[in-house]
């Protein structure tokens, strides 16, 4: 068999729920030449009978199994099975647009320089409503600008040059393992993003937890740590630890504030999406969890935003009381809250920031 | 259809005579769901340009290149780290050596009649010859203490080297060395390690093709008798763990006493340099040392034994005295220095005849 130009690669666990739309969004592509992976890394649910069923019907399907271990393991030994020239990133509860294979395997061919291409995506909540489009830098000098705060690939949407993935040698088994790798890539290749939608992204509460963001948030850490390291020829950090802990952070340098604030900001992105999402239960409850996670002295601008946006929860469901005490401690937490409805005047008039 | 993923592993070193037949053997398998990782240990002989001609053609190749040396079972354990974390199951192919088109395919199908199977065997040519005969046919799955019993008590040897066997992915652990970097016979050692707790899975076919005359190495160790000193190593560590005591007690004697029987022979020969010191020091893996009391028995009984047949004796004394006399030139290789010898790197081959059949 002569090898596909593109490796779709997906690793499963335990995503029986919106699986069979992801799987049809990628059979359903435009461009037909590739081979498509699924690697399921311990799945107790249904995914593998559904993963097999699609398999039977469709020989482009490769299904490979392995036991249960960390997502950057399992997308390391998905993409090792690649063969094709570029390998296309896809996770199980998204759904990529038809022609999203097309756009970029055109973009790769006209960009040989290029070794990551992202792209942009619909928001998506549970039951598919777009609530938000999100478009990233397009050009590898911004997309390297921004790497230096964020992340600004969505890692569903990548496709990459197989070869380049190897020559850095893969994710690490960190949390915010994309990031990571978009750094690391960075430093040999060039980025770019398409400004067209390629991916309906979902938002849902299963997806995340308090404990997962923490981790997440650790990583991005470590990883632009590490990266400032490489940049100035130190040896990298990471290179010789087994797992990311607040106190290691510290250690490199990371003062508890800014690790805070880093927390706090994620956690309020997280929320503000849930909200966005409709998912208003979800969003309640995960800002409630943060809050009593930690005394956050240092975050007050976004326990202030957090509580503003309890207080209009609360108000939503009619539960004034709990409304005017959430929009009291947020007050009491930023005083400054207080001219939020004057902010579109302000803004009107030049003197705040859009 | 699930297909286990399996991870071919190549180590080479200044292999440039052998290399591409080696990695044409695997690229022609009939078994495709598979990735090679070609390890180069710093070649200096063009070996890794031939690698990266195949790398370029056939996308299951990754290449990986060293910039540090290092000693072959060294380069072997570093290389098995590479594997992907998808691979089931794991077929080193030694860079000198080569596999005949089926290999993958029937051991696959064996493996996967078992969860519990560790390790996969053949038969396999060394040379011009066929090894690992003896195994029963048509069993291919024997408990794994069964087999190592049957090794113990018969010395039926179907292990082979890393070329003839393949080993379940998950034994190798990452981030931990797989062979003991400091024993003599690592992969022997390994497998017996593994039968104590996974079965041992045989295909009666000959699958795998091992070079009998090149200077890799096990030649450096040719005329050592490293075959009496691993089955003697093999026994004094295992016996007891498969064994029950009375059995292994007597085995042990009993190997002993052919093991020191083989020494004797060689010290009234006139031995290799370097002889006693590979033995002393496979000893010293157990934590023994050459019994020179026992020694001495041996080498009486011999003696004995040759009063005792006066014309034979006279004969062999003078086949040792006309050989002293015509000269000792003809009678010793030119010996490897002996930090070569631990090192066991593949040396360069020149002037190889009579493998062209092959």
């Amino acid at each position: 068999m002569p090898d596909p130009t593109v490796s779709v690669v997906m690793v499963t666990c335990n995503v029986e729920r919106f699986l069979a739309e992801a799987i049809e969004s990628v059979l359903m592509q435009s461009f037909t030449d590739f081979e498509f992976i699924i690697l399921d890394f311990g799945s107790s649910d249904n995914s593998k009978t559904i993963v097999l069923s699609y398999a039977a019907k469709d020989d482009r399907i490769r299904f490979c199994e392995i036991p249960p271990c960390f997502l950057p393991k399992a997308r390391n030994a998905a993409c090792s099975l690649a063969r094709g020239r570029h390998i296309a990133i896809m996770d199980a509860d998204d759904a990529s647009v038809p022609e999203r294979l097309a756009w970029q395997v055109e973009f790769m061919e006209k960009h040989p320089e290029v070794s990551v291409l992202g792209g942009a995506v619909d928001l998506i909540d549970a039951n598919g409503r777009v609530f938000a489009t999100w478009a990233n830098p397009a050009n590898d000098a911004d997309i390297r600008s921004a790497l230096r705060e964020r992340c600004p690939l969505w890692q569903p949407t990548v496709m990459l040059r197989r070869e380049s993935f190897f020559r850095v040698g893969g994710y690490r088994p960190f949390p915010a393992e994309d990031y990571d790798l978009w750094l690391r890539m960075s430093e040999k290749f060039q980025l770019a993003n398409l400004q067209q939608v390629l991916l309906r992204y979902r938002v849902h509460p299963y997806q995340n937890s308090i404990r997962k963001r923490t981790r997440q948030t650790m990583g991005c850490l470590a990883a632009r740590i590490s990266s400032e390291a490489r940049r100035n020829g130190h040896p990298d950090p990471l290179d010789s630890v087994g797992e990311l802990t607040p106190e290691l952070l510290t250690q490199w340098g990371m003062t508890e504030e800014v690790q805070q604030i880093a927390f706090a900001q994620a956690y309020l992105q997280w929320i503000q999406n849930l909200c966005l999402a409709g998912d208003r239960h979800g969003a309640l409850n995960a800002a409630v969890e943060m809050l009593q996670s930690s005394s956050w002295e240092y975050a007050g601008k976004a326990v202030a935003e957090i509580r503003l946006l309890m207080a209009g929860i609360y108000w939503q469901r009619r539960e004034l009381v709990k409304s005017a005490m959430a929009a009291g401690r947020a007050i009491q937490t930023r005083p400054v809250v207080i001219g939020r409805p004057l902010k579109p005047f302000l803004r009107w008039v030049g003197l705040a920031r859009a | 259809m699930l297909r286990p993923f399996v991870s071919v592993v190549t180590p080479f070193h200044n292999t440039v005579d052998y290399l591409a037949q080696c990695i044409e053997s695997v690229l022609n398998q009939t078994y495709d769901e598979f990735e090679y990782i070609l390890v180069d240990n710093c070649s200096t002989d063009g070996s890794s340009e031939i690698a990266e001609q195949f790398a370029r053609r056939d996308s299951r190749i990754r290449l990986i290149r060293h910039s540090q040396l290092v000693s072959q079972v060294q380069n072997y354990n570093r290389s098995l780290g590479e594997m992907s974390e998808a691979s089931r199951c794991c077929k080193m192919v030694q860079a000198d050596d080569y596999l005949f088109p089926d290999c993958l395919r029937l051991m696959i199908e064996v493996f996967e009649k078992s969860e519990s199977i560790g390790l996969v065997s053949s038969y396999w040519l060394k040379g011009t010859e066929l090894r690992g005969s003896g195994f029963p046919y048509p069993t291919t799955i024997m408990p794994g203490k069964e087999m190592a019993r049957l090794y113990l008590r018969t010395g039926l040897w179907v292990f082979g080297s890393p070329t003839t066997v393949m080993y379940r992915s998950s034994l190798i652990k990452k981030g931990q060395s797989f062979f003991d970097e400091s024993q003599l016979h690592e992969d022997s050692q390994k497998c017996m390690e593994i039968l104590c707790q996974y079965d041992f899975g045989f295909v009666p076919q000959i699958l795998s093709f091992s070079r009998a005359d090149n200077e890799s190495i096990s030649s450096t160790v040719r005329g050592f008798q490293p075959n009496a000193l691993d089955r003697y190593l093999m026994v004094q560590r295992y016996a007891s763990v498969f064994l029950d005591s009375d059995e292994a007690a007597s085995l042990k004697k009993r190997n002993r006493r052919e093991y020191y029987r083989v020494l004797e022979l060689e010290a009234l020969r006139t031995c290799k340099p370097g002889f006693w010191a590979y033995h002393k020091k496979g000893l010293g893996t157990i934590g023994q040392t050459i019994n020179r009391g026992y020694l001495a028995l041996q080498l009486g009984h011999e003696l004995l034994r040759s009063a005792g047949s006066p014309a034979p004796t006279a004969a062999r004394a003078y086949r040792v005295l006309r050989r002293l006399v015509s000269g000792k030139k003809s009678t010793v290789q030119a010996p490897q220095p002996e930090s070569e010898s631990k090192l066991r790197i593949f040396q360069p081959t020149q002037g190889r005849t009579g493998l062209k059949n092959f």
